[in-house]
């Protein structure tokens, strides 16, 4: 049974690779590809896909008006966002507008794949938003995409085993200010101490 | 006599009129003048912003990726990685705060949140952002209130030296109320060297016909409300 996907990017390129990258798996079957919103909706009304794989920058009509003209006429269309952007306002915009998930177009071919698996199943991927749980989130999706800058050096400190105290001194800030980053991070990861962060940082390869 | 009296003071009063016209007549070339030159500004900017994020930013990405890749093999690669990954986020950040391609894509209330959070989120000043809007607000607008927003916010970054921080936008029937408050150091609206900040927030607001009301002194805070008509 293969998953029936349709495509849209205005880059021509973008949308290239993603049919080879769809092809060599052999699960899916690419069955329409555009590069405006209007085109797209009008081919997801007379394809019928299990997914819609789509970008949100494009020309004649925004993703953002397509998504909603979409699910107005074919509300179980399964919809998985494509961005290069990282603002978490996106991932909320799209998530609250119905879509089933959102990735970054920097995402490994390989989370990828298992991120469209999911979404045909459906379940939802949103990295960052819920709980980086196993479930939910493919494990190559890094949880520092969810931390800010300063945030992942805090990151970095905590799992390398330093006290808030020390942490402040080496970045300079306030001790408030440290505690204030360790707990956002605690939030953001789902973790309740500096162990459970050293667990998560281990198994996302990121200690060495 | 009492007739020619009167014919003088029609006359006068017509040439005050078409005075008085002219006049407008000029305000609105100059207004209409301020706003394409505006819109040609944002047009650049949004054109050097994509040239950053396309050019610098895809090697910046390259880099990134094949440092991750070797980080696989020897463990200072990842720190590296690190590294370019923080340069492509000035890269990304600077490129955004040029021209918000989220205003476009996703409208004011989004762009507003994350302005407040983007600006913020590594200081210990804390923004608090409240957007209630009715009916669509028009791209100009939009524009207006996110940039007015912009110098208004980086002026509390950099001068107010506040902990607090609160956008407050709201929508009516016929017009758009823009608030935002800091619990800094103020200061004295009169008297201090404006700068380009305060200058095109002025300048903006009027072309716009919205009312700017500035109320800081020093040791006191600063709250600027711009009131918009629709
Ligand atoms: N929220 C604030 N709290 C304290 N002082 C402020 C605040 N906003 C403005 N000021 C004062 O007003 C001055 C003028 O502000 P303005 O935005 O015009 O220029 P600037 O920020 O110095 O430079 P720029 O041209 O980059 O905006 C500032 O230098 C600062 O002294
Ligand atoms: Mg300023």
């Amino acid at each position: 049974m293969s998953i029936k996907i349709i495509i849209a990017d205005d880059h021509v390129i973008m949308r290239q690779g993603l049919i080879q990258m769809l092809q060599a798996d052999g699960h899916f079957t690419v069955i329409g590809e555009c590069g405006d919103g209007v085109s797209l909706i009008n081919l997801v009304l007379t394809e019928s896909p299990d997914v819609v794989l789509m970008d949100i920058s494009m020309p004649e009509m925004s993703g953002l008006v397509a998504i909603d003209k979409i699910l107005a006429q074919r509300p179980m269309t399964r919809i998985l966002v494509l961005s290069m952007h990282n603002e978490r306002e996106y991932m909320e915009a799209m998530r609250d507008a119905g879509a089933k998930g959102y990735l970054q177009k920097e995402t490994s071919a390989d989370a990828l794949v298992q991120a469209i698996k999911q979404v045909a199943a459906g379940k939802q991927i949103f990295p960052g938003l819920e709980s980086l749980t196993a479930e939910t989130s493919p494990a190559t999706i890094s949880p520092l995409s969810v931390l800010t800058r300063r945030e992942r050096e805090v990151f970095f400190l905590v799992a390398a085993g330093n006290t808030s105290k020390r942490i402040a001194e080496l970045l300079t800030m306030s001790l408030k200010t440290a505690e204030n980053h360790r707990s956002n991070i605690y939030k953001k990861l789902n973790v309740s101490s500096s162990a459970e962060l050293i667990r998560l940082a281990g198994k996302a390869g990121l200690l060495e | 006599m009492g007739n020619d009296n009167q014919d003088i003071i029609t006359d006068i009063l017509k040439q005050q009129a078409f005075l008085k016209k002219r006049l407008d007549e000029e305000q609105l070339q100059l207004t209409s003048m301020a706003k394409r030159l505006w819109a040609q500004q944002e047009a650049d900017k949004a054109n050097l912003s994509r040239e950053l994020h396309d050019g610098i930013g895809q090697l910046l990405t390259a880099l990134t990726r094949r440092l991750s890749t070797l980080g696989n093999r020897d463990p200072e690669f990842v720190e590296l990685a690190e590294i370019a990954n923080m340069a492509l986020e000035d890269v990304r950040h600077l490129s955004r705060m040029m021209s918000p391609t989220i205003l476009d894509d996703l409208g004011l209330k989004p762009a507003l949140k994350w302005l407040c959070r983007s600006l913020f989120e590594d200081t210990d000043m804390q923004c608090d952002c409240l957007v209630q809007l009715h009916n669509d607000i028009a791209d100009d607008l939009s524009t207006l209130v996110f940039r007015i927003s912009q110098e208004v916010l980086t002026n509390a970054l950099k001068h107010s030296g506040a902990a607090h921080i609160s956008l407050n936008l709201q929508s009516s029937y016929n017009s758009l109320l823009l608030e935002i408050r800091d619990d800094g150091n103020g200061f004295d609206y009169e008297q201090v060297a404006k700068g380009v900040g305060l200058t095109s927030i002025a300048d903006r607001a009027k072309a716009f016909d919205a009312k700017l009301n500035i109320i800081s002194r020093p040791g006191k805070g600063t709250q600027t409300r711009v009131t918009i008509p629709l």
